[in-house]
C-alpha cells in the first residue's frame, strides 16, 4: 500500500514538477522579452535625442556660416571705406559637437545577456540522485527564471542611464536653440546697422569730420556689432570646463561604472 | 540525544528524536502497566472470572485463584501451582522486543510513541499466568495483528513527519513573510506588474517557502538523528578501515553511496530489514555500481558505518543545495546594484536638470533684457549710444566679453589704425 502511494505520489509530483517548470519557463520568457524591449527602448531614446541634438547643432552651424559668408563681408565692404580692416579667418569645424567628453561617454553601454548557469557535473549527478529528474528540471527552470529577473533588473539600470544621456542631449539642444536665436537676432540688427552706415557714407563721403553725432554713433555701433558677432561665433554650446559639462560627465560616468559592475557580475 | 546511560526516563519520554536503541534493561520505557490493568478491567467487566477458548476458568484476581486452587496447606507451605493456570495476565500479542526491533531505526518515532502503539487494546490479550510464561514471543500474533501494528507505526511516523514539516513550513513562511510582501509590492509598484500576476507570485512564493522550510526541518531532524546514532555506534565498532572509508570524499563515492542507500534506507527505517541485511544490500548495490574500488568485499559492513555514510550524504545534499542555490545570490546582487544605480542616476539627473534649467533661465533673462535695451535705444527718435552699448555689453556678458567701444572718442581715436577682425 505504501509503495503504491509512493509511486502515485512520485508520478503526481513528476506532473506537478513538469507543469511548474513550464510555467516558470513561460514567466522567464516574458521577463526576458520585457528586459530586451526595455534595453531596445533605451537605445532608441538615446538615438532619438542624439539625432535631435545633431540637427539643432547643424542649425547653429548654418547661422554661423551665413554670418561669416554674408554679413561680415558686407560689413568689410561698407566700413572698410573709412577704416582699414585686417581680417583673420579661423579654420572652423562646423560639424563638431562641442561637448566631446560627454559625447564620447554618451554611447550607451549594453548589458550582457544574463544566461542561466549550466549545472556542473557534480551538481547534476547529486541533484538527480536526490531531487530526481523532474526536480532538476524545476531547478533548471528556476535558474532560467532567476537569470530573466536579473536581466530585467539590469535593463532598468540601462534605461536609467539612457535617460541621463538623453538629459545631456536635451541640454545641448536647448543651448543650441538659444545660440541660434541669438545669432539670428544679432545678425538682423547687424545687417540693419550696416545698411544705415552705407547710407551715411554714401551721403556724407569718407570724411568723418563732416558726420553728425548721430552718424558717428551709427558707425561706431556698426563696428561694435561686427566685433561682438565675431565673439559670439566662438560661444560654446556647452563649455567643456564649465560646471554643466563637468556634471554631465560625472553623471554619465557614474552610470557607466554601475553598468560595468553589473556586467562583471553577469560574466563571472 | 544523550547516551542511553545518561538519560533519565523523563528524558526519554520527552525526546522526539528516535527510540532508545538498546532493548535489554530498558523494557520499562515501553511497557504500560496501567494500560494493561485497564484492558483487564475492560475484558472482565463486573465478573471475577472468565472462561477461555479451552474452557479453563481464569480469575481476574490472583489471590482468589490461589485460595480456590489451594496454593498453601494449613501450615502455610506451598503445595500447588495450579492457581497459575487460572490467574489472568494481560499480554502483548506482538512482543515489546519485536516492536522495538521494528521501530528502533525510525528517526521520527520516540520512546513515548512506541509505548503508545505497543500498549493499544489491539495488541493486548488475556492469558493465564502459566501460559504467558511458557509461550514463545509472538507465536499467538496473527498476520492481521502484525498488519494492524505496522499500520499504526506508519500512521504515527506520517503524523510526526507532517508535524516536523508543518513546524518548519510555518517558521519558514513567518521568517520570509516580510521579504515576500516587499518583493510583491516591488513587483506591483516598481516593476509595474498586474495585481493578478503579483498575487500569483506571492502565492507561489509562500508555497515554495513553506515546502522548502518543511523539507529543511524534516531533513535537519533526520540528519541529527543519523549523526547522533552514528557517532555512538561507530565508537563501539572501532573499525578503523570503515572509518577511513567513511572519511573519503569525492563525487564517485557520493554517487555510489547515494544510489546504494536509496531504497535500502527506507526499508531499514521501516524495520523491514535488519542491520546486517541493510549492510548487505548496501554492499551489493555498491558493488553493482562499482564500489569495489572503495570497499573491499571482505569488509564486514555494519549499520553504524552506513549511518555515518548517510550523514556524509546528508551533508552532501545540503552542500549541493547550497551550490544549486548560488545563482540566487547573483540575482540578489544584480538586483541590489541595479536598484542602487537607478536611484543614484535619478538623483544626479535631477541635480543636472536643475543646474541646466538655472543656466537657461539666466540666459533667457539676460538676452531678453539686452534686446529690449538695444531695440529701445536704437529707435529713430532716440538713438541712444549709452543704451546701445549697455545692451551690447549684456549680450556679450554671455561669453564673458564687453563691447569694443564705449564712447565716440574711444572710437574716433583709433580710426587711423587698422581694425582687426578675427572670426
Amino acid at each position: 500500500m505504501l509503495i503504491e502511494m509512493a509511486i502515485g505520489g512520485a508520478i503526481g509530483k513528476m506532473f506537478y514538477d513538469g507543469n511548474k517548470s513550464l510555467k516558470m519557463d513561460a514567466e522567464a520568457t516574458a521577463k526576458y522579452s520585457k528586459a530586451f524591449t526595455r534595453e531596445y527602448e533605451a537605445q532608441q531614446l538615446v538615438a532619438q535625442k542624439r539625432n535631435l541634438a545633431d540637427k539643432r547643432l547643424e542649425n547653429v552651424a548654418k547661422k554661423k556660416k551665413a554670418i561669416i559668408n554674408s554679413s561680415l563681408p558686407m560689413f568689410v565692404e561698407v566700413y572698410g571705406q573709412i577704416q582699414k580692416i585686417n581680417i583673420q579667418q579661423k579654420d572652423r569645424n562646423f560639424e563638431m559637437i562641442p561637448f566631446s567628453d560627454a559625447e564620447k561617454s554618451g554611447m550607451l553601454q549594453s548589458i550582457s545577456v544574463v544566461a542561466k548557469k549550466d549545472f556542473t557535473d557534480k551538481e547534476l549527478i547529486t541533484g538527480i540522485i536526490f531531487k530526481g529528474f523532474s526536480g532538476m528540471m524545476v531547478e533548471d527552470s528556476k535558474r532560467n527564471l532567476s537569470a530573466a529577473r536579473s536581466q530585467l533588473s539590469a535593463s532598468n539600470a540601462v534605461y536609467s542611464q539612457a535617460m541621463s544621456i538623453a538629459e545631456v542631449y536635451d541640454a545641448i539642444t536647448e543651448r543650441s536653440d538659444r545660440i541660434a536665436r541669438l545669432l539670428m537676432n544679432m545678425n538682423a540688427m547687424f545687417i540693419g546697422i550696416i545698411s544705415e552706415s552705407e547710407k551715411i557714407i554714401g551721403n556724407n563721403g569718407l570724411d568723418i569730420r563732416k558726420y553728425s553725432e548721430h552718424d558717428k554713433t551709427v558707425l561706431m555701433m556698426c563696428v561694435n556689432f561686427a566685433v561682438a558677432i565675431t565673439k559670439l561665433l566662438d560661444i560654446p554650446v556647452l563649455d567643456e570646463n564649465g560646471e554643466i559639462a563637468q556634471k554631465a560627465v560625472e553623471m554619465i560616468q557614474t552610470g557607466e561604472d554601475y553598468l560595468t559592475r553589473i556586467n562583471e557580475i553577469i560574466n563571472q | 540525544m544523550k547516551a542511553d546511560d545518561d538519560m533519565t526516563d523523563e528524558d526519554r519520554k520527552n525526546s522526539d528524536s528516535g527510540i532508545t536503541r538498546e532493548y535489554t534493561g530498558n523494557r520499562n520505557l515501553w511497557d504500560d502497566k496501567k494500560a494493561k490493568e485497564n484492558y483487564k478491567d475492560y475484558v472482565f467487566g463486573e465478573n471475577k472470572t472468565i472462561t477461555d477458548s479451552k474452557g479453563t476458568v481464569i480469575h481476574r484476581d490472583s489471590q482468589s485463584a490461589k485460595n480456590k486452587y489451594h496454593m498453601k496447606n494449613a501450615d502455610g507451605e506451598n503445595i500447588s501451582t495450579a492457581w497459575a493456570r487460572h490467574t489472568a495476565e494481560t499480554d502483548h500479542k506482538i512482543s515489546l522486543k519485536s516492536l522495538h526491533s521494528h521501530a528502533k531505526n525510525n528517526p521520527f518515532l520516540s520512546d513515548s510513541d512506541l509505548k503508545e502503539i505497543a500498549n493499544t487494546p489491539e495488541n493486548f490479550q488475556i492469558l493465564s499466568k502459566s501460559e504467558n510464561a511458557s509461550k514463545s514471543a509472538d507465536n499467538s500474533a496473527t498476520f492481521a495483528d502484525h498488519a494492524v501494528m505496522h499500520g499504526k507505526f506508519a500512521q504515527k511516523t506520517a503524523q510526526n513527519v507532517a508535524g516536523k514539516f508543518t513546524e518548519g513550513a510555518v517558521e519558514s513562511v513567518k521568517g520570509s513573510a516580510m521579504n515576500i510582501i516587499t518583493e510583491s509590492l516591488n513587483k506591483l509598484l516598481i516593476e509595474g506588474e498586474s495585481l493578478e500576476d503579483t498575487l500569483d507570485y506571492a502565492g507561489e512564493a509562500v508555497i515554495d517557502t513553506a515546502i522548502e522550510g518543511g523539507k529543511q526541518q524534516v531533513m535537519e531532524h533526520l540528519r541529527n538523528f543519523l549523526a547522533q546514532n552514528a557517532e555512538q555506534i561507530l565508537a563501539e565498532s572501532g573499525n578503523k578501515l570503515l572509518s577511513s572509508i567513511v572519511a573519503q570524499n569525492g563525487i564517485g563515492q557520493i554517487l555510489v553511496l547515494g544510489t546504494a542507500i536509496g531504497d535500502s534506507t527506507l526499508k531499514y527505517i521501516n524495520g523491514e530489514i535488519t542491520d546486517e541485511q541493510f549492510a548487505g544490500e548496501i554492499l551489493l548495490n555498491g558493488l553493482a555500481v562499482g564500489i569495489s574500488a572503495v570497499v573491499s568485499t571482505s569488509v564486514p559492513f555494519l549499520a553504524p558505518v552506513i549511518m555515518n555514510i548517510a550523514v556524509k550524504v546528508a551533508d552532501m545534499i545540503n552542500q549541493t543545495n547550497r551550490s544549486l542555490n548560488s545563482y540566487l545570490l547573483n540575482e540578489a546582487v544584480i538586483k541590489k546594484i541595479s536598484r542602487e544605480a537607478v536611484a543614484e542616476m535619478e538623483y544626479q539627473r535631477i541635480k543636472f536638470h536643475e543646474l541646466v534649467q538655472k543656466d537657461l533661465d539666466k540666459w533667457d533673462s539676460t538676452v531678453e533684457d539686452a534686446f529690449r535695451q538695444l531695440i529701445m535705444s536704437s529707435s529713430e527718435d532716440s538713438f541712444n549710444l549709452e543704451g546701445m552699448v549697455a545692451g551690447l555689453d549684456k549680450v556679450l556678458s554671455l561669453c564673458g566679453e564687453k563691447a569694443e567701444f564705449h564712447s565716440l572718442n574711444e572710437w574716433e581715436n583709433q580710426l587711423d589704425m587698422t581694425l582687426k577682425l578675427s572670426f
